[in-house]
């Protein structure tokens, strides 16, 4: 009895002995672009080989040398087409056949060998189906039509694969569209998304109402954070968020405490609020790579989240700044009435955080 | 008044206005997102719901255009995802398993929180072999709902897969205990069959096609020919023979009516006509499985050729197009080809899965390589369930004659 695997929606049970649902390493990339196409299917050589020597009713071989081995597979080329077929609006063409062994790369290279097939598109062609009976199982067809997003089709060998529309897909994400969404993403993630982030801001505030003391100490943690971001996006450091969570509810405790302990700045505040901007880097290192960059924009995506993070640091300053500026005209009565009180809840808070992270 | 309209107020009170207003668009994104059309769905085989081969391709196409529309409706997502595994099982492509994965996590869109969506996304594992990830999944689901039995059958399925057969039957008594069904009822079956009662595993099955909705020929297909695979072990060819008929009534060309009735008209003598299915359905879907089954009804026709041929593309799609390293093992162990290899990838799969098939595949290589002290271990754990598989019995038969040998 070969049954694999229960598919509990379906209630019912499936056999992949007999119809297997591993994926294997057979695929095919398409780009039909301008009047041409480029396909490569990924082979691995000895497979090929035995495939080909079947498909075409030969002697299969076994472990022959690399060199007659590709010789070989040049030779079946015509097999490699019989079973394969790319058709515009139902008529095929015969593409040209390419074999390119990695090893006439490096011989160390790790990619796969890859069958080329290139022809023309003919004119007025809207649609193309493409077939590889070479594969014993599902394999993935990757199309991309002009510079259109990469679409996957998913195919079992020996079956034609639905057509596909030549029509140009809309264009992807433009510079100026990153731009705009990772700056959007990178304030939003302070505010409203970001209370641990806008309480230490408001405990870096707190301190003082000088705003030459309060910009030096945001400066100082936004270039803390603007390294860490970096480093962690371009996996050059890198901490779990088990470690970097807690430790950041355990910096507001820090800075709401120190608060309520000493009256003014001291020398060694800008360098632990350094410290802190450090860690505060990776945690929003952990958001962006769950939101993801695209690869093509990674810079431009990863400074504007950046700018999109400042942004809204200054905004809770600011807003800060204005609703506590008539309080701030009597430096004891705002001390006691709106630094000490709101020191305490942010640190009660933070401790909340701290415990409920790390545990 | 001309003292409030300092540049500094000025400033102050333009920063809070454009505060208050990302706020909003904030807020009003999320709202917005809270109202994210939610299709409540109907799965394919109840409410009228037909699975037929046409039905399904054609609610598959539709459910397709409909989320290009709403990507973010999780409820369409979930009936795709229904669909395309439906599709997976009578088509064999297990790219669309990958595809319902792709839509659903799309349509999540970070809720990891949706239970009906998780509850599909622990079948889509179990369907890519992902078996703990699939039991972590249906874990939490049985902890959310402990009343759904639908997640005991997906924990059972994925202890099973592993071996972990006492775990996987538990869950299953669960199952069945909380609704018995079709679903339930087929679990039965594969456990009773497990356990070498035969019998026991018809009667479940034959319940469980009973339970099945009359629309939903898709399952009832699969169903009979599960009862068809039975019978054909007890030896029963014409019961057999008649399930698959059913199965085939219900579903024109469901695979594993096909391949069912190839296996009775082979063990009636009738290889030709065993080679023209397969053949048939090789040309649609091929499989190495289906090159295995062909090269084995070639050599008994005689036509070596052509079994080295089929052989050839089985050991071929194994390697490289399915894999499958149980079953490549068991392969090559089977036919005397590259028995050191053989060992060294049962072995592998042996670390990772210790059911039964898995430790069949390891003894058998291992008896071909000669190491019947190996062989007698491995063969001992693919008996542990008591199994009456005729392949394992005769594996731990041709085991036994050569300890017996070596010991004298």
């Amino acid at each position: 009895m070969k049954r694999a695997c229960g598919l509990a929606l379906m209630v019912a049970l499936c056999s992949a002995d007999v119809y297997g649902h591993e994926i294997g390493a057979s695929q095919a990339a398409a780009v039909f672009r301008g009047a041409d196409f480029q396909i490569d299917v990924v082979v691995d050589p000895d497979t090929l080989l035995s495939k080909l020597e079947a498909f075409g009713g030969r002697a299969v071989s076994h472990g022959l040398p690399r060199a007659e081995r590709d010789s070989r597979i040049r030779e079946l080329s015509e097999v490699f087409l019989a079973e394969t077929s790319v058709q515009f609006d139902g008529d095929s063409v015969r593409p040209r056949f390419e074999y390119l062994p990695v090893w006439a790369f490096s011989d160390l290279a790790q990619s796969p060998s890859v069958i080329r097939l290139t022809g023309g598109i003919p004119p007025g062609a809207a649609h193309v189906a493409f077939r590889y009976g070479l594969a014993l199982g599902t394999y993935a067809l990757n199309v991309r039509i002009g510079d259109g997003p990469v679409e996957t089709h998913w195919i079992v060998g020996g079956a034609t694969s639905e057509p596909v529309s030549l029509a140009p897909r809309a264009s992807p994400l433009t510079r100026g569209d990153v731009v705009r969404q990772y700056l959007a993403l990178g304030f939003t993630h302070i505010v409203p998304h970001g209370p641990d982030h806008i309480l230490f801001v408001l405990g870096i505030f707190l301190l003082t109402s000088r705003w030459r003391s309060v910009v030096a100490q945001v400066s100082t943690f936004t270039l803390a954070h603007s390294i860490t971001l970096a480093l962690t996006m371009y996996g050059i450091v890198s901490l779990p968020a088990k470690v970097i969570e807690p430790m950041i509810a355990l910096s507001i405790v820090y800075v709401a405490i120190e608060n309520l302990i000493v009256a003014e700045l001291k020398p060694w505040r800008l360098a632990l609020v350094f410290s802190f901007g450090l860690l505060h880097g990776m945690g929003f290192a952990g958001v962006l790579r769950d939101l993801g960059l695209p690869r093509a924009q990674f810079l431009a995506a990863l400074m504007s989240f950046n700018v999109g993070v400042e942004a809204g640091q200054l905004t809770v300053i600011a807003v800060a700044f204005a609703g506590l500026a008539y309080w701030q005209r009597s430096r004891v009565t705002y001390r006691r009435l709106i630094v000490q009180p709101a020191s305490l809840v942010i640190a009660l808070i933070g401790l909340f955080w701290t415990i409920q992270r790390a545990w | 008044m001309g003292k409030l309209l300092t540049p500094a107020n000025l400033v102050c009170v333009a920063i809070i206005a454009a505060v208050a207003a990302m706020i909003v668009v904030a807020n009003l994104r999320d709202a917005r997102r809270s109202h994210v059309p939610y299709t409540r769905p109907a799965l394919a085989g109840t409410r009228g719901i037909g699975t037929s081969r046409e039905s399904l391709e054609q609610r598959a196409a539709e459910l397709r255009a409909r989320l290009t529309e709403r990507p973010q409706d999780v409820g369409l997502a979930i009936m795709l995802g229904d669909v395309l595994l439906r599709q997976a099982r009578t088509t064999g492509n297990a790219g669309l398993a990958i595809e319902a994965e792709r839509a659903l996590k799309r349509a999540l869109d970070g809720d990891v929180a949706s239970y009906d969506a998780n509850r599909l996304l622990a079948s889509l594992y179990l369907s890519q072999h992902r078996f703990r990830e699939a039991i972590a999944i249906a874990e939490r689901n049985r902890d959310a709902r402990p009343s759904d039995p639908i997640n005991y059958g997906v924990i059972g399925d994925g202890h099973l897969e592993l071996g972990e057969y006492d775990r996987a039957f538990d869950a299953f008594d669960r199952m069945v205990a909380l609704r018995p069904s079709a679903a339930a009822y087929a679990r039965v079956a594969y456990a009773r069959e497990l356990q070498g009662n035969l019998t026991g595993a018809i009667d479940a099955m034959t319940l469980a096609a009973g339970a099945t909705a009359a629309d939903d020929s898709e399952s009832l297909a699969w169903h009979r020919s599960q009862i068809g695979d039975l019978y054909v072990r007890l030896g029963k060819l014409k019961e057999a023979e008649s399930e698959y008929i059913a199965a085939s009534h219900a579903f024109p060309g469901h695979p594993f009516a096909v391949i069912g009735y190839a296996k009775v008209l082979a063990a009636r003598g009738d290889r030709s006509g065993a080679v023209t299915l397969l053949q048939n359905l090789q040309r649609t879907a091929p499989t190495p499985d289906l090159a295995a089954r062909l090269g084995d009804l070639y050599r008994q026709l005689g036509r070596e050729a052509d079994a080295e041929r089929e052989y050839s593309l089985a050991e071929a799609g194994w390697r490289v197009d399915a894999p499958e390293p149980k079953n490549l093992a068991r392969f090559l162990a089977d036919h005397d080809r590259h028995i050191a290899e053989a060992v060294a990838i049962a072995e592998q799969a042996a670390a990772d899965r210790h059911d039964i098939f898995t430790s069949d595949a390891l003894a058998w290589a291992y008896y071909k390589a000669g190491r019947t002290g190996d062989a007698r271990r491995a063969i001992a754990l693919a008996l542990r369930t008591g199994t009456r598989d005729a392949d394992i019995l005769a594996h731990a038969a041709a085991i036994a004659a050569a300890h017996q040998v070596a010991s004298r």
